[in-house]
């Protein structure tokens, strides 16, 4: 190993920054429990089924929009799915707030944002754009993990209340005047695509078409993370759970790790690079000319 | 010798009776009645468009003369020369001559000329050339029943034929509308321009019987909608998030979830560029090690 590599590998806070086996094999760490992965489960399942049967709708004007709906069975048969995909979600957010009332005092809160936050973002932009070494030392949540779940209370806030309120108008007319419901449909359909943007562009890409995880991340049915995605993407939580296993993080070896198959695949990783920017190309020249409509 | 005789008296019957009944099917099959009325008239107008939409049309039963009553009143020139250059009095001599078309519907359709009689459409200019033709909505050959899909005033088409006469923004907005949507992907209860506004009984917003007059509008809206709630007639209708003036709340509302949409692209299109620009050095760097220590 040469003397700069090792400096490097210091650097980023591991034993052993390359694939090269050291130290014990990676234990696998609890990260959700059940219940926390069946609230995904449920939220996720009923967000799909809410974008297949609501976007036909938001764009019927467009050739496919008829073509999905009669697969769905038609329109009512397609618009019942949608509600009962609607009350799903508004129940898994329930289920939610319910898991967090009866575990209040159990919580680690480690979900909630602080000032940490910021300077981790900061942190994790410099190291991205390679101006700093060492990974930023997230905890439990990463800045855009805590961002993405507080944008996951705002979505199902906004799309449930304007979706009830659009289902009932004769309940909506009777709070405010139409005009407002009309805006609630323009924010509903709007804030759909926001979600899907978010969803199929930004989370899918953290947990199924990341190199490292490709083709999904397992914490979502199996509730584990591997020892050493942990200590490498949660420094200080992996640090913390050290500590919790009455080891001392300074002397415990790094976790062995096997790379993935895509991990350090050049040809992937350069796929990707292409397609995402090719859809980012794409959603630009969509929506950057409504600006000036 | 038995069975050939039966075969005989067979064949004799087949033969004299077979078309004994093909013309009794033709006295009482009056759409076939039509077309034997009709085979005069498309000697000289054979292969029309015309010809051909009308043998599907709901008037397939009737003959050409049961509507054109007065072929030999025609304008000078054909109405076909006319359509095909038609200046100002071009139009208004052919509508002029259609007026007696129109005339012959309402004898048959009499309950829809009696709805029709006060009307918007039946007091715009009546009797003139700008009157509001029976034609302009349900088309003149090619006419079907409003719950057939071809149909220029089925669920499906009325916004369309409407929107030929009226100001095609509002045609625009109720296909952006979650009324036009549904209509469009095939919803059976959404509401179309006639379920508001009314068929031949339609009447200017302006009129106090009128069912979209600001006083009757909620209870309109509770045909479908349950509770006549007052702030139904509250706000613009049929405007669109593009039109700043009239619709100016679904402008702006539109406005800022655009710029939450580009900010949404933009986050995750840097992050995802350059956490891959940063695996990708990492495979780089492992590349170069594993190629180093390989020559070691």
């Amino acid at each position: 190993m040469t003397e700069q590599r090792a400096r490097d590998s210091t650097a980023r806070g591991l034993e052993q920054a390359d694939c090269r086996p050291s130290g014990h094999a990676s234990r696998w760490i609890i990260r959700f429990n059940a219940q926390q992965r069946l609230q995904h489960i449920l939220l996720a399942g009923s967000i799909m089924v809410l974008i297949l049967t609501g976007f036909p709708i938001k764009y019927a004007f467009e050739p496919w929009a008829p073509v999905v709906t009669r697969m769905l069975g038609g329109f009512d048969v397609m618009f019942s799915i949608h509600l009962v995909a609607a009350t799903l979600m508004i129940l898994s957010g329930v289920y939610h707030l319910f898991w967090i009332a009866f575990n209040f005092r159990r919580l680690d809160w480690a979900m909630l944002p602080s000032l940490k936050d910021l300077r981790d973002a900061g942190d994790h932009f410099a190291y991205l754009l390679g101006w700093r070494q060492a990974p930023p030392d997230f905890g439990r949540y990463t800045y855009l993990e805590k961002f993405e779940y507080l944008a996951v209370f705002y979505g199902i806030a906004v799309m449930g209340l304007s979706g009830f309120f659009l289902s009932f108008p004769e309940v909506g007319a009777a709070l405010a005047p139409r005009w407002v419901l009309d805006v609630l449909r323009v924010a509903h359909s709007n804030e759909a695509l926001v979600c899907f943007i978010s969803i199929a562009v930004g989370h899918s890409f953290w947990v199924h078409f990341h190199p490292s995880v490709f083709p999904s991340s397992t914490v979502w049915y199996k509730g584990t993370i591997s020892e050493h995605h942990l200590a490498e993407e949660h420094p200080a939580e992996y640090r913390r759970w050290l500590q919790s296993q009455g080891l001392d993080p300074s002397q415990a070896p790094h976790p062995a790790h096997e790379p993935t198959r895509y991990e350090h695949s050049r040809l992937f990783i350069t796929v990707e690079l292409d397609i995402y920017g090719a859809v980012a190309v794409w959603l630009y020249a969509t929506f950057v000319p409504m600006l000036f409509q | 010798m038995h069975g050939r005789f039966v075969l005989f008296l067979m064949a004799v019957c087949l033969l004299t009776v077979l078309p004994a009944a093909r013309a009794q099917a033709d006295g009482e099959n009056p759409i076939a009645e039509a077309a034997a009325a009709n085979r005069r008239c498309l000697t000289c107008h054979p292969g029309e468009p015309f010809a051909t939409t009308y043998q599907e049309s709901n008037h397939k039963a009737l003959a050409c003369v049961a509507c054109h009553a007065s072929v030999h009143g025609q304008p000078a020139g054909s109405v076909r020369a006319e359509a095909a250059a038609p200046t100002q009095g071009g139009i208004a001599l052919t509508r002029e001559w259609s007026l007696g078309i129109d005339r012959t519907c309402r004898t048959c359709h009499e309950d829809a000329d009696r709805a029709l009689a006060g009307s918007a459409h039946g007091t715009v200019a009546a009797g003139s050339h700008t009157a509001v033709q029976c034609a302009d909505c349900h088309g003149s050959h090619a006419i079907f029943k409003a719950s057939d899909p071809r149909a220029a005033v089925s669920r499906r088409n009325v916004a369309t034929t409407c929107g030929r006469c009226h100001d095609p923004k509002i045609a625009e907005a109720y296909r952006y509308s979650f009324h036009g949507s549904a209509v469009k992907l095939g919803s059976r209860r959404a509401a179309t321009c006639v379920d508001c506004h009314g068929g031949h009984d339609i009447l200017p917003q302006v009129s106090p019987a009128s069912s979209v007059n600001e006083a009757n509008l909620p209870g309109t809206c509770a045909r479908c909608h349950v509770k006549p709630r007052a702030n139904f007639a509250r706000g613009p209708e049929h405007t669109t998030i593009h039109q700043r003036s009239t619709g100016f709340p679904l402008w702006v509302t539109w406005k800022i979830f655009l710029a939450i949409i580009l900010l949404d692209v933009t986050q995750n299109a840097v992050l995802i560029t350059l956490e891959l620009l940063r695996q990708w050095r990492d495979a780089s760097h492992t590349a170069a090690v594993v190629g180093r220590e390989s020559h070691d």
